[in-house]
């Protein structure tokens, strides 16, 4: 009962989707910096999640095929450095986005360029370090987002608190973003909330530990790895509490359910993860026994289907629902339908697969299922459009409403050198890579 | 824009300005540092030290207790005796289906004894052999040629047939008993200890507990000539013969090398 891999799919969707959204920050010169500056950040880490991907399913595509072109092993192969080098730059991007979207900390004219250094410092080092190690201390980058995190829930639940006492709806668009944000970074460690909080995360993680010759990290790592986990657990902790809170006062909202979704995933979760906790032991006490095939199941349908398939389509809103690339010009109008639709075929397909890989539906059902996925989809071309388009303020008409956003100018070339940056940096680790990858 | 300077300072004082937010800010904050101190705590201090030890390998002793599956304690699982006419040929089965192997033991081999009347392996028999004749009080009688196979070819028993130890075939005219031997579980030698290198107690003796071995049929077949001697006693046309079978069982126990520690 076996599911087929999202890995590939997430690779294309993310690729894609960040390539677009690149250009199309590119193409919007008139945008306030905020969003020109997250846009462009949000584009790159979609690039950089979507080539880590790609190196991902390449892997999963040698383990299972036994076919090889590059190298002798798995472990010391080019796509093992390379993945790991694109996630550690990925994690970098994600700590740099939260100084500057929604609410941006810093608000100076030098602001890109200081992130631009930070990201290709840090690249650099831990990538290289990392590879050097052996991917020993890999997962302590994790640290680095705690302060992003903190600035996204402090402003999730600011401007939350604002909305419901001052009464001003206004205030739920940065919360809101802040929130998807968060569900965007931290989702698939939602997921795992209430393992984390009764705190048998650590019987999975020392299984894994065990049971992957690929992946024994050091304390460090493991400390990295259980700040991710604690920090997904509070936040979704918090974003309960606080949307609960508000459905009493203002009623449901599309935000609210998505929370409540995760929520609700990771209770049954948990309660998943206690009944097979026996099973997870067995590595340690006795021989490495398989999980059931349906709790593998149940995490291809919940955290896999998260991370990989419902993460870009959350960018892809917070781009469009926030205005944060300009859909509406003319030259841009085309290529935005284009990736919409592209995605969410793209998704909607591989979520038929998925549950075709282990439910007995004929081929024809399947495409016939699939074929009315695309005849609502172009049909409400134009409804889906309207739907995922700014329905309010952008976070910069919001900030300057309230008086908390400088009249900051920026260097039209320092977006430009940003990519030029992240190019050189992603060029330079796969070179280093390479070269490690055929040395030893 | 507006005028607001950009000034970290002047961000964070409108960011964390408002105190009723700030309390929950704080109380977020304060639930992340609980909840990591003590699932780190239990990671670094319990789950690495678990995984540690789970990942070393270690010298283990493996230790043997043998014995006879037997239901009646005569020191035998099967018995059982025929008269061979000249030149019989006869096949003896013996099911392992009907005998009953100890909780937590496997069958390690499984020795054959094919005991003719002469001696009848007793050593209280009367009598003696001298140069493949049985002199008695009775008379003398010319030992019989006796030849017995363990039936390898479309057995149903699942054992070692091409072990070393094995001793599958046997002949004999000299009123001596017949061994015959086959070893079921592999690489099982009769041997009191021997030492293995596993993470853990489980791993150390999977490989002495693999099930399927011992199962199926014992056939032996007995060839009998019957040689007459031309001197004093009866005529002799016929050999009584008795076959036992001894299932070896065995149970094994490791036992964690403080040396290798």
């Amino acid at each position: 009962m076996a599911t087929d891999s999202l890995v590939p799919v997430a690779a294309i969707v993310d690729l894609i989707l960040g390539i677009v959204t690149i250009a199309l920050v590119r193409r919007s010169p008139e945008k306030p910096w905020v969003e020109r500056l997250g846009g462009l950040l949000i584009g790159w880490i979609l690039v950089l999640k979507g080539l880590e991907y790609t190196c991902w399913s390449v892997m999963e595509t040698i383990a299972q095929s036994n076919v090889w072109f590059i190298g002798a092993d798995l472990e010391n192969s080019f796509f093992r450095f390379a993945r790991s080098a694109f996630r550690t730059i990925a994690i970098l991007l994600v700590a740099s986005l939260p100084f500057v979207y929604p609410y941006p900390v810093i608000q100076k004219s030098w602001n890109i360029k200081i992130i631009t250094g930070f990201v290709a410092f840090f690249s650099i080092i831990l990538s290289t370090l990392s590879i050097l190690t052996g991917f020993k201390h890999t997962d302590i980058e994790w640290i680095l987002i705690v302060p992003g995190v903190v600035i996204l829930c402090s402003v999730y639940i600011r401007f939350m608190i604002s909305e419901i006492r001052d009464d001003e709806e206004s205030d739920r668009r940065i919360s809101m973003v802040a929130g998807l944000l968060m569900i965007a970074i931290l989702g698939e460690q939602m997921t795992y909330w209430l393992a984390q909080v009764i705190s048998i995360n650590g019987d999975f993680i020392a299984r894994f530990t065990v049971e992957w010759g690929l992946w024994n990290p050091s304390p460090i790592g493991w400390i990295g790895v259980n700040l991710v986990l604690t920090m997904g657990s509070a936040t979704i902790l918090m974003l309960m509490l606080m949307e609960t809170w508000r459905v009493y006062y203002k009623g449901l909202s599309g935000f609210s359910i998505i929370v409540y979704l995760v929520g609700i995933v990771g209770f049954i979760a948990g309660v998943v993860d206690y009944a097979v906790l026996d099973i997870v032991r067995t590595c340690v006490e006795t021989t490495c026994e398989d999980l059931p095939a349906s709790f593998d199941l149940w995490y291809d349908f919940t955290s896999e289907t998260l991370v990989f398939l419902f993460t870009p389509l959350i960018f892809m809103y917070i781009l469009l629902n926030f205005d944060i690339i300009d859909s509406e010009a003319n030259e841009n109008r085309w290529l935005t339908r284009i990736m919409v639709i592209l995605m969410l075929l793209i998704v909607s397909s591989s979520v038929i697969e998925l549950m075709q890989s282990f439910l007995p539906l004929p081929q024809m059902i399947s495409s016939a299922a699939l074929a009315m996925v695309v005849a609502i989809f172009i049909g409400w071309e134009e409804r889906i459009m309207t739907n995922l388009m700014r329905e309010g303020d952008t976070v910069t008409i919001k900030l300057v409403g309230i008086g908390e956003l400088a009249a900051v100018e920026m260097d039209d070339r320092d977006y430009d050198i940003l990519s030029f940056t992240m190019s050189g940096v992603i060029f330079f680790t796969t070179i280093i890579c390479l070269l490690y990858s055929s040395v030893i | 824009m507006s005028d607001f300077d950009g000034s970290l300072s002047g961000v964070f004082s409108n960011m964390f300005g408002d105190s009723e937010a700030n309390r929950a800010i704080l109380a977020t904050v304060f639930v992340t540092i609980v909840i990591f101190s003590y699932t780190g705590s239990d990671l670094i201090l319990n789950q690495r030290e678990v995984v540690q030890y789970a990942q070393t390998e270690k010298e283990w002793v493996i230790s043997f207790e043998n014995s006879i599956v037997d239901d009646d304690e005569d020191n035998m699982t099967f018995t059982f005796n025929d008269i061979w006419a000249h030149q019989d040929e006869k096949v003896i089965d013996f099911f392992l289906d009907d005998v009953q192997v100890s909780e937590g033991f496997a069958i390690g081999f499984i020795d054959v004894k094919i005991i003719p009347e002469e001696c009848n392996g007793a050593a209280e028999s009367e009598g003696r052999c001298e140069n493949g004749i049985w002199i008695s009080d009775g008379g003398e009688w010319e030992c019989d040629s006796i030849s017995a196979t363990l039936m390898g070819d479309n057995s149903t028993l699942t054992g070692q047939w091409y072990d070393s130890g094995n001793s599958l075939s046997k002949s004999d005219s000299g009123c001596e008993p017949l061994y015959l031997r086959i070893v079921i579980y592999p690489e099982y030698d009769e041997h009191n200890e021997v030492n293995q290198s596993a993470v853990n107690e489980y791993q150390a003796l999977s490989p002495w507990k693999v099930g399927g071995w011992g199962q199926g049929v014992v056939s032996v077949q007995i060839n009998v000539d019957v040689n007459s001697y031309g001197g004093f006693g009866p005529l002799d046309d016929s050999e009584e013969l008795t076959i036992e079978v001894r299932v070896h069982e065995f149970r094994a126990t490791a036992t964690l090398n403080n040396m290798s520690l």
